[in-house]
């Protein structure tokens, strides 16, 4: 893929007629000895980042393939990833419940700084619009927000009923909105932290019918101009502890917080959801896992049933847009970090 | 919908019916009435015996992330190690409170118990009965063994599991040729069974005529017709007269409203607490349920609820033991069928594994701060120290001051209690 990128402060508007998902092919692929199982695509397209599964954290440069490890962070699984506006730090959160500023770009990139921000794992992380603060989601049931220049602590939100799995900014700047394991998705607003009157219902990605808690919003992201927000999880939880449940990828209206529309995708065996996201032309998708298939799942936001799946070779924790829109990063249980072009 | 590489109902139903199978094949032998004199030798009085706790954690626990932590490895998992009570000892971090009362126990983190199979209810009864069994023969577990061997002619039950409340009351077939006496009785939630007070109606001395007519009718037909299916009728009819005679026993609302709130976290902390209650009593073998364990999927988030739920209660009941001096006179285990595979599935979650696991003991001759057995670097598989289910069954028992070598005669054929060709975990007793 080009390296070339826009500039962070300008980004260039995506390039939408290039995005067809029905033409997705592999463009590269990176190796490690252990499973990879997050990934952050650089904002400027320059490296991907990867956690694995044997507590590693790693740059890949693109073009030159170069692998560098980033030592003296996290002692644990590397959870959550976000990147600075600017572009030149990345921030990662660990199941050691830490948050670690690196230097992106450094040739031997060393912590910047690290706060012990939660109590167990750092499930999420996410920059605000303007680039000031930083939100993140915990074990603890706990969402906080922190300056994202100096680290401090700007405000604790607490009252979610257990973990906290995914968390965004409205693209306005004016919302926070966090979904977890059991609560439904809270909104709160960005700078009087009140809590809006009602969460927005979830209720079908939980189970209460189980001795412990199960199922949860495990992703979420707003569409670019904000006008609306995807939940994306599982459902229909029947064995939970075997995995036996439904992906579940539902579209709120953000004016109104409600439900619009749920996705179908038929015959997609038993999994979940682990990761949205909004592509150009009012296009999701979702990375989905399920017995024998780990699939890219697109759907139109006018229709339920999804428009293209592209059946991966592996099972995918996790993936990431690049900010031009039509590549992605796949992170894959087979040990490979895989770049997707959903493009000619 | 299912999932190929799950716990499927499909798989259980056949482990089921071949646990049925043996369960029939012994019940036969159970109905056919040993009595309590088929053992060779008649039991040893109870004066140096212990009583046994086992919290049973049923679906295979987690080894990484109970005793035998590999943090930095490719199979470790997310969480970290941290250090114990006893100097060298690493636990994982979801049991911080455990940790703190690794002094009072020991970890025995070499178990190879593929002799069972990978299947739930195969596991079970191998490593409760340390024998494999088969169609047409069941073993009994261990539980029934102790009941059967610390006899000392009680009508009440000597083997009780306590369970979480969603479960019934009930009698489980697990004494297989010892007789069905020594079947565990099903307490749910720690409460006593339900409808053993006698109905108000009933004076005490028209329910004592009542049960002096039941006793002189099965006189007359077992002086007739003789047999172990009719004595086993007659048996639990009297334990079940006994249970309702000494209910308070098994009653948790006895206990000190202290103690009651010492173990309030939870509902495992309060079958805890019964399981303290009764081995001041007398009951010889408790065995305490704690259940979701089996996480093919997800292990991650799910490991930290279930050892959220466990840690603390199971920390205050080590050290309540401790301080009250019974762990001088009770052994209590920490097991599973079999632990969970290293190698982290492509669902975030751990299988089935008996190839290389751990469980914690205590009490009695245990010795303290211990850690016997090691697992290789990935722990995928056992370094030093392999450990049978057998051993572990001779284990057990020695532990408890039984002797394993006992024998029994089943049909004229005699067999000992314990595999004659294992042998305890010596390194285990101080």
């Amino acid at each position: 893929m080009s390296n070339a990128a826009a500039s962070p402060a300008n980004p260039a508007p995506p390039p939408t007629p290039l995005v067809d998902p029905k033409k997705t092919h592999e463009v590269g692929k990176w190796h490690h000895p252990a499973a990879i199982y997050r990934c952050k695509a650089d904002r400027k397209a320059r490296y991907v980042f990867a956690g694995t599964y044997d507590n590693s954290l790693i740059r890949w440069e693109q073009g030159t393939n170069a692998k560098t490890v980033l030592a003296g962070g996290h002692d644990t699984w590397v959870y959550s990833f976000a990147q600075s506006n600017d572009s030149e730090t990345l921030l990662t959160g660990g199941s050691d419940g830490r948050i670690i500023w690196w230097p992106v770009a450094a040739p031997a990139p060393a912590p910047i700084r690290k706060i012990d921000a939660h109590q167990g794992f750092v499930w999420s992380l996410a920059v605000s619009p303007d680039g000031t603060l930083l939100a993140s989601a915990g074990s603890d049931k706990l969402v906080k927000v922190w300056n994202i220049a100096d680290g401090v602590l700007v405000k604790e939100l607490p009252g979610q009923e257990n973990e906290v799995y995914s968390v965004a900014f409205h693209p306005s700047g004016k919302s926070l909105v966090a979904g977890g394991l059991i609560a439904g998705v809270t909104e709160w607003e960005v700078g009087s932290w009140k809590p809006a009157a009602a969460p927005i219902d979830s209720k079908p990605f939980h189970d209460g019918n189980w001795h412990i808690k199960c199922g949860g919003v495990r992703s979420l992201a707003f569409s670019p101009g904000g006008k609306h927000l995807a939940l994306a999880g599982g459902t229909k939880y029947s064995n939970p502890f075997g995995g036996t449940m439904e992906t579940h990828v539902v579209l709120v209206e953000w004016d109104t917080k409600k439900v619009v529309r749920t996705f179908v995708a038929e015959n997609l065996g038993p999994g979940f959801a682990s990761r949205v996201f909004f592509l150009a032309n009012d296009t999701i998708a979702a990375g989905t896992n399920s017995t024998g298939a780990s699939r890219l799942v697109f759907w139109n936001i006018d229709a339920d049933k999804d428009i293209h799946r592209v059946d991966l070779p592996s099972q995918v924790h996790d993936f990431d847009l690049f900010a031009d829109g039509f590549h992605v990063a796949v992170a894959h249980n087979d040990h490979h970090l895989r770049l997707y072009k959903l493009a000619p | 919908m299912r999932m190929d590489h799950l716990c499927t109902p499909v798989e259980h139903q056949v482990s089921r019916r071949q646990f049925l199978g043996g369960l029939t094949a012994c019940a036969a032998a159970a109905m056919g009435g040993l009595p309590a004199s088929a053992f060779a030798n008649p039991p040893a009085p109870a004066a140096d015996k212990k009583s046994i706790v086992l919290i049973w954690l049923p679906g295979g626990s987690s080894q990484l992330e109970m005793w035998d932590p590999k943090p930095g490895t490719p199979t470790g998992g997310p969480y970290r190690a941290i250090p114990t009570s006893v100097p060298g000892i690493h636990i994982s971090e979801l049991l911080p409170h455990s940790a703190k009362q690794m002094h009072h126990m020991a970890l025995l983190r070499s178990l190879d118990t593929q002799e069972g199979t990978g299947d739930h209810l195969n596991a079970t009864c191998t490593v409760l009965s340390g024998q494999r069994s088969s169609q047409v023969f069941d073993y009994p577990h261990v539980g029934a063994v102790v009941s059967r061997m610390r006899d000392q002619g009680s009508a009440l039950p000597g083997f009780v599991q306590i369970r979480e409340s969603v479960h019934g009351a009930g009698i489980e077939t697990n004494a297989a040729y010892l007789g069905s006496k020594y079947n565990s009785v099903t307490l749910p939630g720690g409460q006593p069974i339900p409808d053993t007070v006698r109905p108000g109606e009933f004076t005490q001395a028209s329910d004592d005529q009542r049960q002096a007519l039941r006793r002189r009718v099965n006189d007359r037909f077992l002086s007739r017709r003789r047999s172990g299916s009719a004595e086993s009728y007659i048996q639990t009819y009297e334990q079940g007269l006994e249970l309702m005679r000494q209910r308070d026993i098994f009653d948790m609302s006895k206990e000190s409203a202290a103690d009651q709130q010492k173990y309030s976290t939870n509902e495992f902390s309060k079958l805890l607490l019964s399981a303290r209650r009764m081995v001041e009593q007398g009951i010889p073998f408790v065995q305490v349920n704690y259940s979701n364990h089996d996480t093919h999927a997800d292990h991650f988030i799910y490991v930290r609820q279930t050892m959220g739920g466990f840690d603390l209660p199971f920390a205050t009941f080590m050290a309540d033991m401790a301080e009250r001096g019974l762990l001088t006179k009770t052994i209590v285990l920490v097991m599973s069928e079999f632990g969970r595979t290293p190698n982290i599935n492509q669902f975030c979650g751990r299988d089935h594994f008996p190839n290389a696991w751990s469980i914690a003991l205590a009490g009695g001759k245990i010795a303290k701060g211990a850690a016997v057995g090691k697992t290789s670097p990935d722990g995928n598989a056992v370094a030093e120290r392999p450990v049978t289910a057998g051993d572990l069954f001779h284990t057990i028992l020695d532990a408890a001051g039984l002797n394993a070598h006992e024998s029994v005669k089943v049909g004229g054929r005699e067999f000992t209690i314990a595999n004659p060709a294992k042998a305890p975990v010596k390194e285990l007793f101080t």
